[in-house]
């Protein structure tokens, strides 16, 4: 089993991977806790828009991309800024003509077909060196600005209002924020795939908020987590000759189950031995 | 006749096309104990929420320590209801106190020494030192309303505000929250929206009736007579059931 180290390809997967834990373990427990699930999903599937758009105008994808992504996350920001829970209409919308657009982009690409499937999915195994080199840039530049911003954006999640009564700049922070998640979202859809950011930005914060006494503790437990997950789902996806970024999920996805049968039965074992 | 802290003057403000407040006037001196009751929706909230800037007004001036609030609200310690805390927020006791901390302009993203020493200050104060390591979503009501309360005081605030502190907290725990309330006045203005008139009679220098206007009742108003003599219509909730006290306003 462990041979399979001996190649190059599956030894830059795993790094990568890791590296994609990073970003989605610390940028996804910012998503978690500060509610921005759907809005992340919202910038994930607009995305898509920004991949058409390279592809018709032949420019460099990770350029077109970000570009056209950060552009929607903006523009999600201001409108969801001043109503938070009630923003979910708008982003639907534009999580819908992000899509479309970028179908629509595709067709009118002569001779271009895209394979949707890599979109959704990625191929992590394909992944180059430049693509190392500018996720593990990203990945420093997150954890260098999130522990500088740490108590603030601690503060922020837990009580807006008294935060921004403290000076806390709260505005500034969630288009920060938004934009992180945007950046990130494209990193990691070039490597792993749309449905891979979305199950890794969720599901390993969901398991360790379960256990976190802190938000730093969260953060770190939710990349172990999700490097723990990547790992797996990619020797899986070696051994059975799988689809690595649906492996990744399953292996993401049982250990979700497994917590949540965990903390039912610390309940109930609570609850006998009082 | 003590400083003026607070003065707001011919304050509109309305929500989605609602109006909330018209036409108030305030004036809060130093050193004031100030209740706001009103029926729910009243604006109580809102009024609160106007005077340390969160909100902006339709039309209206505010001024706090004779500034604007954006520019002043952070000498104020604000309490707000429990209800709109984050509960599933990983974060201990303590990190909530010291969120109180923050002093605006400062650079200082950590917590020094004296963060730490002015965290445990309050937190003993309030009782609640006990439970500084405990993660907040474990906390009862009350424990979580005096966190709220300690991470205002931990600010150094010159002025108090406090939605509703008793929402969640049993009469003892009242009993205990007033005296401590009290005893803070000595040194600091409060502003105290409440249901409960047993503060407001026993405790109050003076009693703002909000419903979309304000009407101010000064000490020399509050007597024992005064549940008849006031005249807010406000339904007050008591003993788990509402009664009219005040009767009508006439306007």
């Amino acid at each position: 089993m462990l041979e399979i180290l001996q190649f190059d390809f599956f030894r830059h997967a795993l790094i990568v991977g890791f590296l994609a834990s990073i970003l989605c373990g610390v940028i996804g427990t910012l998503v978690v806790i500060n509610r921005l699930v759907f809005l992340s999903g919202g910038i994930a599937h607009a995305a898509y828009g920004g991949i058409g758009l390279s592809i018709f105008f032949g420019i460099p994808f990770l350029a077109g991309t970000l570009g056209f992504t950060l552009a929607t996350a903006l523009v999600m920001a201001a409108i969801t800024f001043h109503a938070k829970h009630r923003s979910d209409t708008v982003i639907g919308v534009i999580w819908a003509v992000g899509m479309a657009l970028g179908v629509l982009f595709v067709d009118l690409t002569p001779g271009y077909h895209v394979d949707l499937m890599s979109y959704l999915f990625g191929s992590i195994l394909t992944v180059t060196r430049i693509d190392l080199f500018v996720l593990t840039g990203t990945s420093l530049f997150v954890i260098l600005s999130v522990g500088y911003f740490y108590h603030d954006l601690s503060s922020m999640a837990f009580d807006e209002e008294f935060a921004r009564l403290r000076g806390v700049p709260v505005g500034g922070l969630y288009v920060f924020l938004v934009c992180m998640i945007a950046v990130a979202v494209v990193l990691i859809i070039r490597v792993v795939g749309l449905i891979l950011v979305m199950a890794l930005m969720t599901i390993p914060p969901f398991i360790a908020e379960g256990y976190a006494a802190s938000l730093r503790s969260m953060m770190i437990l939710a990349v172990a987590l999700s490097a723990l997950f990547t790992g797996a789902g990619l020797f899986l996806a070696f051994a059975f000759n799988l689809t690595s970024g649906a492996a990744i999920i399953l292996a993401a996805a049982a250990g979700f189950f497994l917590s949540l049968g965990l903390k039912r039965l610390s309940l109930r074992w609570k609850k006998n031995s009082p | 006749m003590s400083r003026e802290i607070i003065r707001v003057e011919d304050l509109w403000f309305s929500y989605n096309g609602h109006p909330v407040l018209r036409e108030v006037d305030l004036v809060v001196r130093e050193k004031a104990f100030l209740a706001l009751i009103g029926p729910n929706g009243g604006g109580k909230t809102t009024l609160l929420k106007l005077m340390l800037g969160l909100l902006k007004p339709d039309r209206g001036r505010i001024r706090i320590f004779d500034a604007p609030p954006a520019a002043a609200a952070h000498r104020i310690g604000y309490v707000p209801q429990g209800i709109h805390i984050e509960k599933g927020l990983p974060v201990t006791a303590l990190d909530v106190v010291l969120m109180g901390r923050r002093m605006p302009g400062s650079k200082g993203r950590g917590h020094g020494n004296r963060d730490k020493i002015a965290a445990r200050h309050v937190m003993e104060q309030l009782g609640i030192w006990d439970l500084r390591d405990r993660p907040v979503r474990g906390l009862s009501g009350g424990q979580r309303q005096r966190l709220l309360i300690a991470r205002a005081l931990a600010t150094e605030p010159e002025v108090l505000f406090l939605d509703e502190p008793t929402a969640n907290v049993d009469a003892k725990g009242q009993g205990e929250l007033y005296d401590l309330l009290r005893a803070l006045n000595a040194r600091m203005t409060i502003l105290l929206v409440s249901h409960d008139l047993m503060v407001v009679s026993s405790h109050c220098h003076a009693v703002a009736c909000v419903n979309e206007r304000l009407h101010y009742h000064d000490e020399a108003e509050i007597t024992d007579e005064m549940m008849g003599a006031f005249q807010c219509p406000v339904d007050l909730i008591a003993h788990g059931h509402p009664h009219r006290v005040l009767r009508s306003h006439e306007d």
